[in-house]
């Protein structure tokens, strides 16, 4: 029971994370610029402007915002999955749909970070990578735990 | 800008509505056709007068590269636009577009209420459209994958719950045998486990 809790908690947490680092525009971030993926925020005169992203590599950085945005609707889905096998799954037998779901959304999360780290943001010196990098590395990490978790989770048989 | 004075026979001139395209991309060498169509209810005679005024970036002034008046076109052979422009709009059918050929970066013109073109070396790719088409693909073959496993499995499934006896010699076999050829050979169909099947002896 409290495996199970424990589990579901880690999986809400991971999707929340991934919202946060898709939807959040700071994958860079400088003294006056907060960016990526979706906008780009610069502070002058005392105010933040949102402007479009612009001299950028449009392929990868369209790449980038795909596959992160995949990354979350595979891990909602597998949290969704998770729930239905629960109630649906012979007793003994694995999660391995939700596991595969999850393992996807890994593979999503972890494609989207290394196109962005390769690609876009090479030669610059000013700036340091934003909060948004951080939990998009952060949950890659967590969605591997728990697909590992629940492709070898058993359903408890009485 | 596309500036439209129409006169109207006998009545004061109505508000009209003037089309032009906001943001045009176009490449270097190539040509773009500016168009501005104008709509009126009233019925428009060809004395219509419009002009096309172009402000560079950054520039205050506007200068006229094309006028329309009385029935005549006036090309401006003085400005950036000489020798390249061309009236390829019909008055009498409400459409005052012109074509500029030959486009250098030079041609990049803004201004804040009317057609605006920019140069490019190569079209960029729309906002959102590789975005789009990354998710869609992936999203639909993930569809496609979960309607074909559960559609094999209905099918496996339908396949072991039917009454099936199965020879395995093969049947042109079980008739050499009955024919009494097979001195010593039990034929005997191998019921299929987990399932309900007629076992039979051919002895």
């Amino acid at each position: 029971m409290l495996m199970l809790a424990g589990i579901v908690v880690l999986h809400i947490a991971t999707i929340i994370l991934l919202l946060v680092a898709t939807i959040d525009n700071a994958w860079w971030i400088n003294n006056t610029v907060s960016t990526d993926l979706w906008g780009r925020w610069e502070f002058t005169n005392s105010a933040w402007h949102y402007t479009n992203l612009k001299n950028y590599p449009e392929e990868y950085l369209q790449a980038v915002q795909a596959t992160s945005v995949l990354a979350c609707i595979f891990a909602i889905l597998a949290l969704i999955v998770f729930v239905a096998q629960l109630f649906t799954l012979p007793k003994g037998q694995r999660f391995t749909f939700t596991g595969i779901l999850q393992l996807i959304a890994c593979l999503c999360i972890m494609i989207a970070a290394s196109i962005y780290t390769a690609e876009l943001h090479t030669n610059e010196t000013e700036g340091v990578y934003g909060h948004s990098y951080v939990l998009a590395w952060i949950s890659f990490v967590f969605t591997f735990i728990l697909a590992i978790t629940y492709l070898i989770l058993r359903k408890k048989s009485e | 800008m596309c500036i439209m004075i129409v006169f109207v026979h006998y009545l004061q001139s109505q508000a009209i509505m003037i089309y032009t395209g906001w943001e045009r991309h176009a490449l270097v060498g190539g040509d773009v056709r500016l168009s501005c169509s104008f709509f009126s209810w009233r019925w428009t005679s060809e004395e219509v007068t419009f002009s096309w005024t172009y402000r560079p970036d950054g520039a205050r002034d506007s200068i006229s590269i094309f006028h329309y008046t009385g029935g005549v076109a006036y090309v401006d052979n003085k400005g950036p636009f000489r020798d390249r422009l061309e009236f390829v709009g019909n008055p009498g059918r409400r459409d005052g577009s012109i074509l500029i050929k030959n486009l250098d970066y030079n041609d990049n013109v803004g201004r804040p209420s009317s057609v605006r073109l920019l140069v490019f070396e190569k079209v960029p790719i729309q906002a959102g459209v590789i975005t789009g088409a990354i998710i869609g693909v992936v999203l639909g073959l993930l569809v496609l994958i979960v309607v074909i496993y559960y559609l094999m499995r209905f099918l496996v499934a339908r396949r072991v719950f039917s009454l099936s006896v199965r020879s395995v010699p093969g049947p042109w076999l079980a008739a050499l045998c009955q024919a009494g050829l097979c001195q010593g050979l039990e034929l005997r169909p191998e019921p299929i486990p987990g399932t309900d099947t007629c076992v039979a002896k051919l002895a």
